[in-house]
C-alpha cells in the first residue's frame, strides 16, 4: 500500500515537472491564477470600487490614461481599471458555470450512450446531432434570449449549448475505453455496471476532458463576450468586458482606451486559457477536437 | 442529416415561442391598441396551440413560406434571397484566405520543425484563436480605416453594385468586366474577411503541421527521397496532398463555425449579409427570421458535409475504392 502512494506521489512529481519545461503554459497558468486572485481581491485592490456599478461622474467623463486613472475613464466618467478588474470576476465566473454545466449534462450522457449503446445511443446521439447543427454562439444567443437576456441566463446559455462538446468526447472515448480487456474482464468477474462506469471508464476520460476544458474555457469566454457584445448578455451597467467594448466603441477614435482594454483583458484570459490546454495537450498526448 | 433539419427547426421553434413578453406589441410600439394586437397575433396564427403553429409553419415551407419579419415588416424569404449572396461571399472568401495562408504555413512549420519559424507560427495561431472578433474587427477599422485611411470602415460597396449574375459581387463585376465595383467590393471585403479567417487560418495551419510531420516518417517519403526527387516536390506535392486530405474534415468543421463569427463580424462591419439580420432577428424577437436564418444555417451545415465528403473521395482515391 505505501509503495503504491510513494509511485503516485513520484508521478506526480515528474508530471508538475514535465509539465512546467512547457514555458508558455507555465506563463498562461500564472497569468490566469494572477487574474483569479485579482478577480477575488477586486473590492478591495481596486482603485475606485464605487465605479464597478451605477456611479456616474459627469465631470470627469472619457479623461484619458493619467496617474489618477491609470487607463482612463469611460463615458459615466468611471475607472475603466477598477471596472476590468470586476469585469474579471464575471468572465472567469463564466468560464466555470459554463464548464459546470455542460460537463453536467454532457459526461453523463455522453458515457451512457458509448456504454449501453443501442436505443439510448440513438436518442443522445440524434439531439447532439441537433445541438451540433447550429454554431455555438446563434444557439447561446437564441436560448439567452428566450430566457429573457441579461448576464446569467447568458451564461446559462451558453452551458445549454456547450455540453454537446463533452457529450461527443466522452461517447467516443467510452467506446474505445469499452473494448479494453479490462473492462471485459471486470465484466466477466460480475463487475456492475455502475462500477465499470465509475472505476474503469470515467477515470479514463479525465485527461481528455481536462484538456477540453481548458481549451473551451477560453472560447466560451469569447462567446460569452460576444453576447454581451451583440446586446443579448450582460445588461449596463455591468462591468462585463464585451459590453464595454460595445459601449467604449461610440468614442472611438478619441477614447481609445475605453474599449482597447477590456479587449486586451478578454484576449489576454482567453490565450492563457489556450496555452495552458495546449500544454496539457502535449502533456497528456490527447487529441481534442 | 434530413432529421437534424426537423430537430433543429422543432427545438428552435420551441424557443422563438417560448420568449417572455410580446413580440408583436413589441413591433406594434407603444401606441397600438389591444385590437390590432390581437388581430395581428390572429393573422400570425400566434393564438394557436404551438404544434398546430409548427405543422403550419412547416406547411408554409413547403410553399415556400417563411413568414413575415417583424424587424424589416417584409417576408422573410425575400430577405433571404437579398441578404444571403453577401454572407456567403464574405465566407468563401474568408475560407480561401485562410486556406491559402494555412497551407504554407502549415508546411514551413512542419519542415522547420522547432526552430524559430515554428515557434513563430504557433505563436500567430495561438494569437489568431484568442483574439474577441469583434474588437479584432474593431481596432482593424481603427488602425486601418481611420487612422491610416486605408480601407473603408463599414458596408460592402460604396458606388453602385454590378450588374446582378450570381448575386456575389466579386463575381458578377468580374464577369460584367466592371473593374471599378470588383476594386469597391473587394477593399470592403479585406477587414471583415481578415478577421473571419483568423481563428480558421489558426486551426488549419496547426492541423496541417502535425498532418505533415505525421507524413515525414512513413516509408514513401523515403523512398521518394532515395530515388532522387527533390525535396519541394516531396513536401508539397506527395506530403501535402495527404495531409490536406486529413485537414478537409476540418474545413468542414470550421465553416458552421465562421458562420456563427459573421454574426458578430457582419454586425461590427455594418456589412448587409444574413449574419447581420439574424443578430438583429435574434436579439429583437423577430421569431419568423429567426426561424429562417437557423433553417439557413442548417441547410448550409448539410451541403458543407457533404460537399466536404465528395471532396475527400476526390483527394484520396482510396475512400472510393471504400466505397
Amino acid at each position: 500500500m505505501k509503495e503504491k502512494k510513494q509511485v503516485r506521489k513520484e508521478g506526480m512529481v515528474r508530471g508538475i515537472i514535465k509539465l512546467s519545461r512547457n514555458r508558455l503554459s507555465v506563463l498562461g497558468a500564472i497569468f490566469l491564477l494572477a487574474a483569479s486572485l485579482l478577480a477575488i481581491l477586486a473590492p478591495w485592490i481596486s482603485p475606485y470600487p464605487e465605479d464597478a456599478y451605477e456611479s456616474v461622474h459627469f465631470e470627469k467623463q472619457l479623461q484619458p490614461p493619467s496617474l489618477k486613472h491609470l487607463i482612463g475613464t469611460d463615458e459615466a466618467g468611471r475607472d475603466v481599471l477598477t471596472r476590468l478588474l470586476y469585469g474579471a470576476r464575471i468572465s472567469l465566473l463564466l468560464a466555470a458555470v459554463v464548464l459546470s454545466i455542460s460537463a453536467t449534462i454532457g459526461i453523463p450522457l455522453g458515457v451512457c450512450a458509448g456504454y449501453y449503446g443501442g436505443k439510448i445511443e440513438q436518442v443522445i446521439m440524434r439531439i447532439t446531432d441537433v445541438f451540433c447543427a447550429l454554431p455555438a454562439l446563434v444557439l447561446a444567443l437564441a436560448i439567452s434570449v428566450a430566457l429573457s437576456p441579461n448576464l446569467f441566463n447568458s451564461m446559462l446559455a451558453i452551458g445549454f449549448v456547450w455540453w454537446r462538446g463533452f457529450c461527443r468526447i466522452a461517447y467516443g472515448e467510452t467506446l474505445s475505453v469499452k473494448q479494453e480487456n479490462y473492462v471485459l474482464i471486470s465484466k466477466s468477474l460480475g463487475a456492475s455496471s455502475l462500477h465499470i462506469i465509475f472505476r474503469e471508464i470515467l477515470p479514463n476520460l479525465t485527461s481528455s476532458l481536462t484538456v477540453k476544458s481548458s481549451l473551451d474555457a477560453g472560447y466560451a469566454i469569447l462567446v460569452g463576450t460576444s453576447i454581451s457584445f451583440l446586446g443579448a448578455g450582460a445588461n449596463p451597467p455591468t462591468p462585463e468586458w464585451g459590453l464595454m467594448v460595445a459601449h467604449g466603441r461610440h468614442y472611438l477614435p478619441d477614447a481609445w482606451w475605453a474599449s482597447l482594454f477590456p479587449g486586451l483583458a478578454i484576449f489576454a484570459t482567453v490565450l492563457s486559457f489556450n496555452l495552458l490546454g495546449d500544454g496539457l495537450r502535449d502533456y497528456f498526448g490527447v487529441e481534442v477536437e | 442529416m434530413f432529421l437534424v433539419l426537423i430537430g433543429v427547426s422543432i427545438l428552435m421553434f420551441i424557443l422563438v415561442r417560448i420568449i417572455p413578453g410580446d413580440p408583436i406589441a413589441t413591433a406594434l410600439g407603444p401606441m397600438a391598441t389591444k385590437e390590432s394586437i390581437q388581430k395581428m397575433r390572429h393573422e400570425m396564427g400566434l393564438d394557436r396551440p404551438i404544434y398546430v403553429q409548427y405543422l403550419l409553419y412547416v406547411k408554409g415551407i413547403a410553399h415556400g413560406e417563411l413568414g413575415l419579419s417583424l424587424t424589416e415588416r417584409r417576408d422573410v424569404l425575400e430577405i433571404i434571397k437579398e441578404k444571403l449572396p453577401a454572407t456567403i461571399e464574405l465566407i468563401l472568401v474568408s475560407v480561401t484566405v485562410a486556406v491559402l495562408l494555412a497551407i504554407p504555413l502549415g508546411v514551413i512549420s512542419a519542415l522547420h520543425r522547432n526552430r524559430l519559424v515554428d515557434h513563430l507560427n504557433r505563436i500567430i495561431a495561438l494569437f489568431g484563436v484568442s483574439f474577441p472578433q469583434f474588437w479584432t474587427g474593431i481596432m482593424i477599422q481603427l488602425i486601418f480605416g481611420l487612422a491610416l485611411g486605408f480601407l473603408p470602415i463599414t458596408g460592402r460597396l460604396k458606388g453602385t453594385p454590378p450588374e446582378v449574375i450570381t448575386h456575389l459581387y466579386l463575381v458578377d463585376s468580374l464577369l460584367t468586366f466592371n473593374l471599378h465595383a470588383f476594386w469597391d467590393s473587394f477593399i470592403h471585403l479585406i477587414s471583415p474577411a481578415l478577421v473571419l479567417s483568423l481563428s480558421p487560418l489558426a486551426n488549419i495551419t496547426r492541423l496541417i503541421r502535425a498532418n505533415m510531420i505525421d507524413e515525414m516518417s512513413k516509408d514513401y517519403i523515403n523512398v521518394s527521397k532515395a530515388t532522387g526527387m527533390s525535396g519541394w516536390i516531396v513536401s508539397y506535392k506527395y506530403m501535402l496532398r495527404n495531409a490536406f486530405t486529413s485537414a478537409l474534415t476540418m474545413i468542414g468543421f470550421l465553416i458552421p463555425l465562421m458562420i456563427g463569427t459573421a454574426f458578430v463580424v457582419e454586425k461590427v462591419f455594418a456589412f448587409p449579409g444574413l449574419a447581420r439580420f439574424g443578430a438583429d432577428a435574434i436579439v429583437a424577437n423577430d421569431f419568423n427570421g429567426v426561424m429562417g436564418v437557423t433553417l439557413v444555417i442548417c441547410v448550409a451545415f448539410v451541403i458543407v458535409n457533404f460537399a466536404v465528403d465528395e471532396l475527400y473521395a476526390v483527394l484520396d482515391p482510396r475512400i472510393k475504392l471504400k466505397r
